[in-house]
């Protein structure tokens, strides 16, 4: 290879067809002297020769002929070579000096005399870690192994994204059945019930964190009293989930108050009594009644045998507790986040637990606009750290993106997906659109803190664990 | 149309043996040269008089139609051959040359390409190898050839005769078509050489014909319109007489036609060396060969294949590099001198 250009931090590479191929993602070096510059490739197009639309073109003529060849020097076979060759693309990363990358070193190469190799996997790996001492295995990259720090996902908004079937929930489960392993609490929002069978093995053994998983399912051993739930918690959820006029909203709070002072606790029951039998404006009654009477179908609220979520949080081990959302009808599904978020934000506020990570898989499906900005700002600064997983970037407001410390990226074909995840701030947007574009299934690329800021192409390993959620068919396997 | 034989590659391997071993043995003397930047004006010829113009203005002419009625198909054969210097050295210049032979028959459309051979060419080797493209021993003297501006010419000429004549003895009843003129007598067209192809040919039943895209023959043309002739196309103009008359340096062998065979403004020199009736001999090229602007689709096809690209000159300085030859990149005076006005 030779150094064909560089403009801004592009640098384009000549490479002959012979030269190992290069994927995506992979580093290369260039050295002179004592230093080496690291660029990263994005892409490969075939240079552009001198003449090659006249070649081409009389390939093109010959294919309909009979051509026979009488080369003595064997010309031919170099001439092959000259038309295939390759222009890589790469991104600098940055110049190595002394074993430090740095970003600031103006520097270039000779396009002559450097030498030019692939990175070794071990420099990669050497540059990408940070300070963490919890490491986890995430798969390999360049033939090396790849693992990341769970410190870099503790106190950071994460988002893993990609489209449908390319392994967002692979690497999903890695990373928090080892964050449940260094003892995190995880606690994740399952609409498709794809994390149930955590405890267990494809093998059908026990997993290494099956003490440590627990599943709430709602309406069973999953229910909370209204009183836990909370005054704010409830005229939330009648003002954003069964949007509860202002006026009732007010004559609710005055209820609240009331059967409070009167009865000395609140229950669903003793609510809808007050609800009846309170003088108030007949269609204000019927609005209360009727919202009270759905939450009180929805099976979540049990004023006598709440569930304790504070104990289940401070069990003192961590582990990942699944809210299985997979049966829950949509309205049932936002009051239950409405509730989880409202009770973890107060337990963390009351230092009554540990800081925790909070994973929501489309999380637009459940989450009420009004909350993305309490999550990336407010709710991070008292210890719940997201990460998102969703296959519908756009789903996602643009300022999460920006704020996102850590982005696994899985495969996108469509432009306008990748137009919105290029707009993440941790990483150039020809590097997404060229990379993450080709990506194979179970390959991602991640960018952010927890590589250091040096992208890399990661292949997801294998996840031993039971695999849930998968999409039933009618036909059987797919493979048959 | 006959059934014919076609020529093998290992009769190309004895007939350029001793050139190809001329070759190999003048790269071992490469050493320091610069790779040339590809330049098509390399390429170009004009050696006519233009004062001829004057003079055929007085002649008197007539047209020969080309009868289409009745005419028959045949394998028709064309020849041609391309060179391009790769490099130049202190003690002498690399040179490209390249052939190919394009065949059109009831079996449909072959191209043969022979080549590139590489040589490097010094004062001192130069008449061995322009001898070595001729035969081993050489049959004349070539000690009067110099390392001049015409040289890469020469050597390209020298190798489309030995092409021409490697075609004439391996096909039958072809017609054969030639780049260029039947003109015999510079060193490039060596006269006993340029008659020993016409001679074989004739016994075999090939006729000869060369057309020539930059004669200056085909200014005549706009003096001896259609409405001069009483005439439409396709027809033939004989002007031997006339060639005869003032070409001095050089001897024509066959007779030579102004040919227009196709409407429109196009108009070629043909030398003809046939065995048949020159006429019929066209009346079967037009019946067996589309014409593109009135000259031979097989001849362009022949000159196609064997035209050096930028990525065959590329790729044969790469060769030499392999070889262990060591090649400069050099400045272009053009580039030095006027850009960046003349962005050509």
């Amino acid at each position: 290879m030779k150094i064909l250009s560089k403009s801004g931090d592009t640098i384009e590479l000549l490479a002959s067809p012979d030269e190992e191929p290069l994927i995506r993602g992979d580093y290369i070096l260039i050295t002179d002297g004592g230093k080496s510059l690291l660029a990263q490739v994005i892409d490969a197009e075939y240079a552009d020769v001198p003449g090659i639309l006249e070649d081409v073109l009389r390939e093109l003529a010959s294919e309909q002929l009979s051509m026979r060849n009488f080369d003595p020097y064997g010309v031919g076979s170099i001439l092959l070579d000259v038309k295939d060759s390759r222009r890589i693309i790469a991104k600098l990363r940055g110049v190595i000096v002394d074993g430090m990358l740095r970003n600031d070193v103006i520097w270039l190469p000779s396009r002559f005399s450097s030498r030019i190799e692939r990175a070794s996997p071990e420099l990669i790996s050497e540059l990408m870690r940070t300070c963490g001492r919890r490491r986890i295995i995430i798969g390999e990259c360049m033939s090396g192994v790849v693992s990341v720090s769970a410190e870099d996902l503790d106190g950071r908004l994460t988002i893993i994204t990609g489209k449908k079937e390319t392994g967002k929930s692979y690497l999903t489960k890695i990373l928090i059945t080892s964050l449940a392993e260094y003892g995190a609490t995880v606690v994740v929002f399952d609409i498709n019930g794809e994390y149930l069978g955590l405890s267990e093995t494809i093998n059908g053994a026990a997993s290494r964190i099956a003490d440590k998983h627990i599943i709430l399912s709602p309406g069973e051993n999953f229910r909370v009293s209204v009183e836990d739930a909370g005054l704010k918690t409830m005229t939330d959820i009648l003002q954003h989930i069964f949007a509860t006029p202002a006026t009732t909203i007010r004559e609710f709070i005055r209820i609240w108050s009331l059967v409070e002072k009167n009865e000395g606790e609140i229950t669903l029951r003793g609510l809808i009594s007050a609800v009846g039998r309170m003088p108030m404006h007949e269609s204000v009654r019927e609005a209360l009644m009727s919202r009270l009477l759905s939450l009180s179908e929805t099976g979540f609220f049990d004023d006598e045998n709440p569930t304790e979520i504070k104990e289940i949080l401070n069990s003192g081990r961590g582990g990942v507790i699944v809210i299985d959302l997979s049966r829950s009808i949509h309205q049932t599904k936002k009051i239950i986040v409405e509730y989880m978020l409202s009770k973890l934000s107060s337990l963390l506020r009351e230092g009554a637990i540990e800081p925790l990570f909070l994973v929501a898989e489309e999380a637009h499906l459940y989450l009420r606009e009004t909350y993305w900005d309490d999550l990336v700002t407010r709710m991070r600064h008292i210890g719940i750290f997201p990460i998102f997983v969703t296959n519908q970037p756009d789903s996602i407001p643009e300022t999460v993106y920006r704020q996102a410390d850590n982005i696994f990226l899985f495969n996108f074909t469509n432009e306008s997906d990748l137009n919105y995840i290029s707009k993440a701030s941790r990483i150039d947007s020809e590097t997404v659109r060229r990379i993450a574009r080709m990506l194979p299934p179970r390959h991602c690329l991640i960018i952010g803190r927890i590589v250091n800021d040096l992208p890399v192409v990661v292949r997801v390993k294998e996840v031993e664990l039971k695999t849930m959620g998968e999409t039933r068919l009618l036909f059987g396997s797919r493979r048959a | 149309m006959s059934q014919l034989a076609q020529p093998t590659f290992n009769d190309l391997e004895t007939i350029f043996k001793s050139f190809l071993e001329m070759g190999r043995r003048s790269l071992g003397l490469v050493n320091g040269a610069y790779s040339t930047a590809f330049d098509e004006e390399d390429l170009a010829q004009n050696e006519w008089d233009l004062g001829l113009i004057e003079q055929a203005e007085q002649m008197e002419v007539s047209a020969i139609s080309i009868p289409l009625e009745g005419a028959l198909e045949r394998q028709i054969v064309a020849i041609d051959t391309s060179s391009v210097v790769i490099a130049v050295g202190r003690g002498g210049i690399i040179l490209g040359v390249r052939g190919s032979i394009a065949i059109r028959s009831a079996l449909g459309l072959e191209i043969q390409c022979i080549g590139p051979f590489i040589t490097y060419l010094t004062p001192e080797n130069i008449s061995s190898i322009l001898g070595s493209i001729l035969g081993d021993p050489p049959p004349l003297d070539l000690s009067n050839y110099q390392l001049d501006g015409h040289i890469q010419k020469i050597l390209a000429s020298l190798l489309e005769k030995r092409l021409q004549e490697h075609v004439v003895k391996r096909f039958r009843d072809s017609i054969i078509l030639l780049d260029g003129s039947l003109s015999a007598g510079p060193q490039d067209n060596p006269i006993w050489l340029v008659s020993r192809i016409l001679e074989e040919a004739g016994p075999r039943g090939n006729d000869i014909l060369a057309f020539s895209k930059t004669s200056i023959l085909q200014f005549w043309g706009s003096i001896f319109t259609e409405d001069r002739l009483d005439v439409k196309p396709p027809y033939i103009i004989d002007m031997t007489w006339l060639i005869k008359k003032l070409e001095l340096s050089v001897r024509v062998l066959g007779r030579t036609f102004l040919a227009r065979l196709s409407s429109g403004l196009n108009i070629y020199r043909v030398d003809a060396a046939t065995c048949r009736r020159v006429e019929e001999v066209f009346g079967s090229l037009l019946k067996s060969d589309p014409l593109i602007y009135g000259y031979p689709e097989l001849l362009i096809l022949a000159h196609d294949y064997c035209t050096f690209t930028k990525s065959d000159v590329i790729a044969m300085q790469a060769m030499l590099r392999r070889l262990g030859a060591e090649l400069f990149r050099e400045g272009s005076i053009r580039d030095m001198l006027f850009n960046p006005i003349d962005r050509r």
